[in-house]
């Protein structure tokens, strides 16, 4: 059933209608608005250095108000309202629920019946996605559909999930084992490594009951047995010390305050066998003001609040305490020619964050 | 309508705002939402010619080259003026039903 819901005419038309004007948005709107603060910068013959700055300079621009307003708006109409992608699958609700609630083996899926999600997580409707990701035994299946047009610029054939895989196995430098994906949502992250590695043993964590179900559904169809997704807190696993080759994570420390990444990355080390690596792929803008102008914005825009804090946090200092010796922080290519020049469009500031920790 | 309560029972809170005028963001909010819905309606039109070509119902150009007989083109006039009245009237700014007197009602305390 979840595979094959039917198509809606309407539907269908007003999502693309949505998501050309995210197009848009992406590819000329945010040009214009960096032309516009260039063209300020020369006005006023001072660059800014910092974000205030920046606001200072456009923040009540025109173009810069109708270019936030669009980020928010355009999110909002992707999952509410009539053809809103939250409400739209809730009419197959039931059969959604019941097909993800089929029993799946205890080797692709163990929850928490128990489990209390944390408040910082219950009380913001992350994405927009009314009600977050974890409240409707639908959920992880309408966040699956919203996430293809999250960064429209994407290459699917030749997914950023891939591109994180291949990182992490590279700078393992030995031959990897076992390999642990924290907030895995509905396990396209976890994926590549599971599909692409038969012999590693992979564990996917969740806070979601709903992402979780999703991804051991998905695990199922693919005839995967080399993984398992679990229902646990990122700073509390409940894991064994030392199991595990690769610690990662994909757009996870963004949704953590401070205080639960610091505990997440100590629960990492005591995860990761000697010699073994910690890389996160998350946001970070650190050295540009309009950059971080935008991507301040966005997290508000898009119910993101951690962003900030997690822009502000010393990550090194955070490795560091946990145990970690040297971090590097680096650009990630999430798609061909992100990192270049002459790329114009909106992106988001991809990075990766790797750790070893001691042999 | 309003949203369903939230799953925690937590209260919504005034959506953000962009522009120096709030107004400004709630229009443009039914802006795009009529933008949106006139593409759906666009598709539907745009369909439901394939489809009606497709059985042979439509014959192909038929209706890009249609010609209104003097009794169709009347209808079709007047839909479109009474359209075009309707949505012009707005621009004028003026009451389309009788409020209270600009100098207030006093005058019609009768004590």
């Amino acid at each position: 059933m979840i595979n094959d819901i039917p198509p809606h005419r309407p539907f269908d038309a007003f999502q693309s209608f949505v998501l050309d004007c995210k197009l848009f948005w992406t590819r000329q709107m945010f040009p214009e608005v960096r032309r516009r603060h260039e063209a300020r910068v020369a006005e006023v013959g001072t660059r800014p250095q910092t974000l205030d700055e920046v606001t200072c300079l456009i923040g009540s621009d025109t173009t810069v108000e109708f270019f936030g307003w669009y980020e928010r708006h355009m999110q909002r109409m992707k999952y509410s309202g009539r053809h809103g992608l939250a409400e739209h699958y809730a009419q197959y609700r039931d059969q959604i629920r019941d097909e993800l609630h089929q029993s799946v083996p205890e080797r692709l899926l163990k929850l928490a019946p128990a489990f209390q999600q944390p408040d910082y997580y219950t009380s913001i409707d992350i994405h927009q996605h009314p009600g977050g990701v974890w409240s409707d035994d639908i959920a992880g299946y309408v966040y699956e559909r919203g996430a293809k047009s999250t960064a429209p610029m994407l290459n699917k054939a030749e997914s950023l999930h891939h591109r994180l895989t291949a990182a992490a196995l590279s700078r393992l430098g030995r031959p990897a084992r076992a390999v642990v994906d924290l907030g895995c949502g509905f396990g396209g992250s976890t994926r590549p490594f599971y599909m692409d590695n038969p012999a590693l043993d992979v564990v996917g964590l969740e806070l979601s009951e709903p992402c979780l179900r999703l991804a051991a559904h998905r695990a199922m169809e693919e005839q995967a047995t080399n993984v398992q997704f679990r229902q646990a807190d990122a700073a509390d696993t409940g894991l064994e010390a030392e199991r595990f080759d690769i610690v990662t994570s994909t757009m996870m420390l963004h949704e953590m305050p401070p205080s639960h990444v610091r505990q997440m990355l100590k629960e990492s080390h005591r995860l990761l066998a000697p010699g073994g690596v910690s890389i996160h792929l998350d946001f970070l803008v650190r050295d540009d003001p309009f950059k971080a102008f935008m991507h301040h914005g966005h997290s508000a825009r898009n119910n993101e609040p951690f962003m900030v804090p997690l822009n502000k946090m010393d990550m090194e200092a955070a490795h560091r305490e946990a145990g970690f010796d040297e971090v590097e922080i680096l650009p990630f290519e999430e798609f061909s020619g992100a990192l270049s020049v002459e790329m114009s469009a909106w992106r988001f500031p991809w990075t990766l964050i790797i750790a070893h920790k001691a042999a | 309508m309003s949203p369903a309560p939230h799953p925690t029972g937590m209260p919504y809170k005034p959506e953000q705002t962009f522009f120096k005028d709030p107004a400004i963001d709630r229009v443009l909010a039914m802006v795009m939402t009529m933008a949106a819905e006139l593409h759906v309606a666009r598709d539907r039109l745009a369909t439901l010619e394939m489809v009606l070509e497709t059985a042979g119902t439509l014959p192909k150009g038929a209706l890009d080259g249609f010609t209104p007989t003097p009794e169709q083109a009347a209808k079709l006039t007047a839909e479109r003026q009474a359209f075009a009245q309707h949505l012009m009237l707005q621009t004028l700014g003026i009451e389309v039903s009788l409020g209270a007197p600009v100098e207030g009602v006093d005058k019609f305390d009768r004590d």
